[in-house]
């Protein structure tokens, strides 16, 4: 699985990933404190032009822009149909559009922010907890960033047993519906557990208890 | 990535016979590697077989939720589904149709994202109560779950979209048939799963 981030040398790309959270924070909040305010809307809106061009070259940075509107289609459905329904129209403009720019400024943070970087943000936010006594119960940071890291490839494997799966139904000539999606999802819950069993013997093997 | 805590805790094989719960493979390992591949798994379903209906098509991600607390219990479930958001948080498409990233949190679905944890607790608190199954335990636990989730869900798109909690609730029928078959879904592939593969309840008692 491919992550959304996308490489880059801007200031925003290069910025650290714990001040750029910060920031986000920081608008989402301003933005649902003054929600109502046309002006709110159109500086976030601003903002995320301006980050946009800031992060990738001028072309890119309008390319980029439009493929993140593009993959939000489905949720500014879900955002403007209610909307329109309930609220008076000059109203769901301003709130629309004020979600989707806070939607399109954490997109900006996780097109520049690498996922490794967040996760050593969240390994450092485990710390204390770690030290609050969680650690000796074996929640510790090292086994959270094995997790987190067993996740990130098991999800290929995962995509390939379904694929297997399918491919299988299809040369039987099974049929579609409910039904199969009873059986495919059954198949693939066994297939993931032994898989799990497996994983959890090399994880044995490697001294992990 | 050793771990001396438990390493002292825990004799080695053929020692004292002061050993806790875990029998055979080393429990935290296998804990660790059952959450992450079942955070795989509810991510895979997510992008997977979606079926259409009305504009927005709805895919598994909410099966894959359920039975992760239905086979792997509250804890582990819960657990599962923490990594499964942290992973969607720090950039990864993980979400239904590929969603993902910082966003998700910033937008009307949130609350539903954030619900799969404690929906996944509620669910493996009430199936896996006692072995075996019950029909009836695993009918309540996963309606009570999908509600826990629906919970979470409705008061953040509220307050997102600046609509009432009923006309969130309104909004959120259109999701109910597609969520109800997949509760009964459920409940089917769990009773199936413990009949096929009993180890995936009985594993670790």
């Amino acid at each position: 699985m491919i992550p959304l981030y996308s490489p880059g040398t801007s200031a925003l790309h290069r910025a650290p990933a714990g001040a750029k959270l910060v920031a986000l924070v920081a608008v989402g909040l301003a933005v649902s404190i003054w929600r109502d305010s046309a002006w709110v809307a159109a500086g976030a809106w601003a903002m995320v032009l301006c980050g946009y061009m800031l992060a990738f070259r001028r072309w890119r940075g309008a390319a980029a822009l439009l493929s993140r509107l593009w993959a939000l289609k489905w949720l500014a459905l879900l955002i403007a149909v209610p909307q329109l329904i309930f609220v008076p129209a000059p109203e769901a403009v301003i709130t629309s559009a004020r979600i989707l720019a806070v939607v399109m400024l954490a997109g900006l943070f996780t097109l520049t922010t690498r996922v490794t970087a967040v996760m050593e943000l969240v390994l450092l936010g485990f710390r204390p907890v770690e030290r609050l006594g969680f650690g000796r119960l074996g929640l510790t940071a090292e086994r959270v960033a094995l997790a987190m890291s067993l996740t990130m490839t098991a999800i290929p494997t995962v995509f390939g047993f379904y694929g297997d799966i399918r491919e299988a139904r299809r040369a039987r000539g099974a049929k579609q519906g409910p039904g199969a999606v009873v059986s495919t999802t059954t198949a693939l819950l066994v297939m993931t557990l032994k898989h799990a069993e497996e994983t959890a013997e090399a994880l044995v093997a490697r001294g992990v208890r | 990535m050793t771990n001396s805590e438990t390493e002292t805790d825990a004799p080695r094989q053929g020692g004292s016979g002061r050993r806790r719960s875990a029998p055979s493979v080393g429990s935290a390992a296998r804990n660790i590697s059952q959450m992450a591949i079942f955070a795989a798994l509810v991510a895979v379903l997510g992008q997977v077989a979606a079926i259409p209906v009305g504009p927005v098509p709805i895919t598994l991600q909410t099966l894959g939720v359920m039975l992760t607390g239905a086979v792997l219990g509250p804890w582990r479930g819960a657990g599962a589904m923490l990594l499964l958001n942290a992973l969607t948080a720090a950039g990864m498409p993980l979400m239904s149709q590929g969603s993902g990233g910082l966003g998700v949190y910033a937008g009307p679905t949130a609350g539903f994202a954030l619900g799969f944890i404690p929906g996944a607790l509620v669910i493996g608190l009430i199936i896996q109560h006692r072995w075996p199954l019950s029909w009836w335990r695993t009918i309540v636990g996963v309606l009570l779950g999908a509600a826990v989730i629906y919970a979470c869900g409705i008061p953040v798109m509220a307050y997102q979209l600046g609509i009432s909690l009923q006309q969130a609730l309104g909004v959120n029928l259109i999701f109910l048939p597609g969520d109800g078959l997949k509760a009964a879904m459920t409940v089917g592939i769990t009773h199936s799963l413990a009949r096929a593969y009993p180890a995936a309840f009985t594993g670790r008692r």
